[in-house]
């Protein structure tokens, strides 16, 4: 394997012009969504997914991947400064982040938090460049029950991963899958609940869903709350860390990219949780842990490098199984096939300038986003003084406008309006969305895989426990599932410690 | 069972209920799709098992979770008033965002290609803008007369999307 050749390759596709003012975009853009409460990297997907119509492939991939990973820099930010998280993962960064600015230490804490995310970003890019292509060639060999069975272990992983109950999990996970059958039967062709509707006999449009449940109902419950944040002033002055602070955050920033990366190739793992779990290993395994709480450095640095080999480690299972780990994922995936590419074990292959240039291309984005944070950060912040009244209608224009152009279908739009309500009632009764975008996605390849097993073995159920691969993932997911039901069981109990 | 602490929780039977009638119209209505057999599954065998596993677990959130412990750990909605901007909330604060938001996008939908992109877009603003709890009329007019500005120079204009402006 020649990886040099094949980073001079990709470095060919990344380090045009063109790639580079995208991968600009794309990063600028998450910073920007990183550093407001109320709008994910979804909806920012959903913004600038008509433009990526007009350019090429690789440069539209490029882009918006720099939404994903430059999410959680700004993310950081605002939580550093005015503890509030702009996105779930950031939540964990304001438990030592904002304690940190307030003992005057903000410069310092914004540094270790830029540092640690890119520490953490670079260790899951080397595991994206190294093992990515390894595990295609693995993937190669899956048939059909092995793709059935990795798929359930994603979706039940997915369910079993996030903060609500198993049960109202599950229950989001087969409404995914249902909703993911609508339209029509690619192999018997009949039309499977269209109830007449034209417009969904090629099935629902996936960015459409995602946004009415994530951008819609996040905008519809944020609405209320009004008011925006004061920013408080600190001074920037004194970036650097002491000697003894880099020796106390060095070892946590390698915990948690180690953290990070493996709940991203983890299907439903996640970013939020990757921070979650390296803060508590944290608090373990520290001298310092009586600190937790008022600005320990190791709580900061830890779960920033978490989640950012999170976010790049999320494309490996993405790019080389075909299967998302999260829902921002789903919607990447539909967005590579509506470019006509189809991840899968044989992307890296087929497609290498565009696997290879998107590797590249993360090292630039990560660079230009370090740059981008520390000398900006005053801009970043003054950001958060744009009222969010002002700021939501056209949030709305531009997700409304960016469905209606991926298909000119009016339909999308009020199912964007349709799924906003559905999504923010959900939330309210405490089922969780993501669950439902990653089984949406997942439903046609789980059906037909489960069809084409069963096909081959003539209807003999044992052709997912005959081969070990499908076997280990089956067996997995049963731990999965029994786990769930025993953690749920002992948090029946009362008095249950929290974390 | 009798235990004193546990109360009935609505929304969680509410859920439950929907799940387990819709789990059965799936069902339900698969069988119309062809069955078929393990070995040549007809269009309807995939659902009809999806439909049943709906009813399976709507069944059991009713079962483990239509009770629960303590009153309500619902998320806590921040007070919505005590913040700088002016004078008392408008009435109906709280349905207010829950309507117009998807109302707004609605209507974004239904005038895009009936009268342009410009007047949608204006609608758009203007009802989604009335579902804050207290709305800047002011400001709410001069985005109300930016955006649809700006739209047209970033999106037509600058990227040369092919949208229908009146």
């Amino acid at each position: 394997m020649d990886l040099f050749s094949n980073i001079m390759d990709g470095a060919a596709v990344a380090l045009t012009w063109n790639a580079i003012f995208y991968c600009f975009i794309g990063v600028s853009l998450g910073m920007v969504v990183g550093v407001l409460p109320g709008i994910g990297p979804l909806p920012a997907i959903a913004m600038l997914l008509p433009i990526t119509f007009y350019i090429q492939p690789h440069e539209a991939v490029i882009m918006l991947a720099g939404i994903y990973y430059g999410g959680m820099y700004g993310g950081a930010t605002a939580s550093i400064l005015l503890n509030l998280p702009g996105t779930p993962a950031a939540a964990v960064t304001c438990l030592e982040g904002h304690p940190m600015a307030r003992n005057g230490r903000a410069s310092v804490a914004l540094f270790t938090a830029s540092v640690s995310s890119l520490v953490g970003s670079m260790i899951g890019i080397i595991l994206v460049g190294g093992f990515a292509p390894l595990l295609a060639k693995f993937a190669l060999r899956f048939g059909a029950p092995e793709y059935f069975s990795l798929m359930l272990f994603a979706l039940l992983g997915a369910a079993a991963i996030g903060s609500a109950s198993f049960l109202r999990s599950l229950a989001m996970v087969i409404l995914g899958l249902l909703l993911g059958i609508v339209g029509q039967d690619i192999t018997s062709g009949v039309f499977r609940f269209t109830f007449g509707l034209p417009p969904i006999e090629d099935g629902l449009n996936i960015v459409a869903v995602a946004m009415g449940i994530f951008g819609v109902s996040e905008i519809i419950a944020t609405v209320g709350i009004g008011g925006s944040p004061k920013p408080e002033r600190f001074g920037l002055r004194a970036m650097l860390p002491t000697r003894n602070e880099w020796r106390r955050a060095v070892p946590a920033m390698g915990r948690g990219s180690l953290i990070g990366a493996v709940c991203g190739i983890l299907p439903g793992a996640g970013a939020a949780m990757a921070s979650f779990v390296a803060y508590a290993v944290e608090r373990r395994v520290s001298k310092y842990a009586h600190m937790f709480g008022k600005g320990a450095i190791e709580g900061l640095a830890a779960p920033e490098s978490a989640n950012n080999a999170t976010a790049q480690a999320a494309f490996i299972p993405t790019l080389t199984l075909g299967v998302p780990g999260d829902a921002v994922m789903a919607v990447m995936m539909g967005a590579l096939m509506i470019h006509g590419i189809a991840p899968g074990p044989s992307l890296i292959t087929e497609q290498p300038t565009l696997f290879w240039g998107l590797v590249v291309s993360f090292l630039v984005g990560n660079v230009m986003l370090v740059i981008l944070n520390i000398p900006l950060v005053g801009l970043w912040t003054r950001l958060l003084t744009v009222p969010y009244q002002a700021l939501y209608p056209i949030i709305l224009v531009l997700v409304s406008m960016g469905v209606y152009s991926i298909n000119s279908s009016v339909f999308d739009i009020f199912l964007v309006a349709g799924f906003g309500i559905v999504g923010y009632g959900m939330s309210r009764l405490g089922f969780p969305p993501a669950p439902l975008v990653l089984a949406f996605i997942l439903s046609p390849m789980l059906e037909e895989n489960f069809r084409r097993a069963l096909l081959l073995s003539r209807g003999d159920f044992t052709i997912f426990v005959h081969g070990p691969i499908s076997a280990s993932f089956l067996l997995i997911s049963l731990l999965v599932v029994l786990f769930s039901i025993y953690s749920a069981l002992r948090a029946d109990k009362p008095a249950r410690s929290v974390l | 069972m009798g235990d004193l602490n546990r109360r009935l929780d609505p929304g969680a039977v509410l859920a439950a209920l929907v799940m387990v009638a819709f789990g059965g119209f799936v069902a339900w209505t698969s069988t119309s799709y062809g069955l078929g057999s393990p070995r040549r599954m007809g269009a309807g065998y995939f659902p009809f098992l999806l439909g049943v596993a709906a009813m399976i677990v709507g069944t059991a959130i009713l079962i483990f979770e239509g009770w629960r412990r303590q009153p309500a750990a619902t998320p806590t909605a921040p007070a919505a008033s005590g913040n700088h901007d002016d004078g008392q909330p408008w009435p109906g604060a709280r349905w207010r965002p829950f309507v117009l938001v998807p109302l707004a996008v609605a209507a974004f939908g239904a005038l895009v290609e009936q009268a342009g992109l410009m007047i949608a877009v204006a609608a758009l603003i203007v009802i989604s803008g009335l579902a804050a709890p207290r709305p800047k009329l002011s400001r709410l007019a001069v985005v109300t007369a930016a955006a649809p500005i700006g739209v047209w120079l970033i999106f037509v204009k600058g990227l040369g999307l092919p949208f229908k402006l009146f």
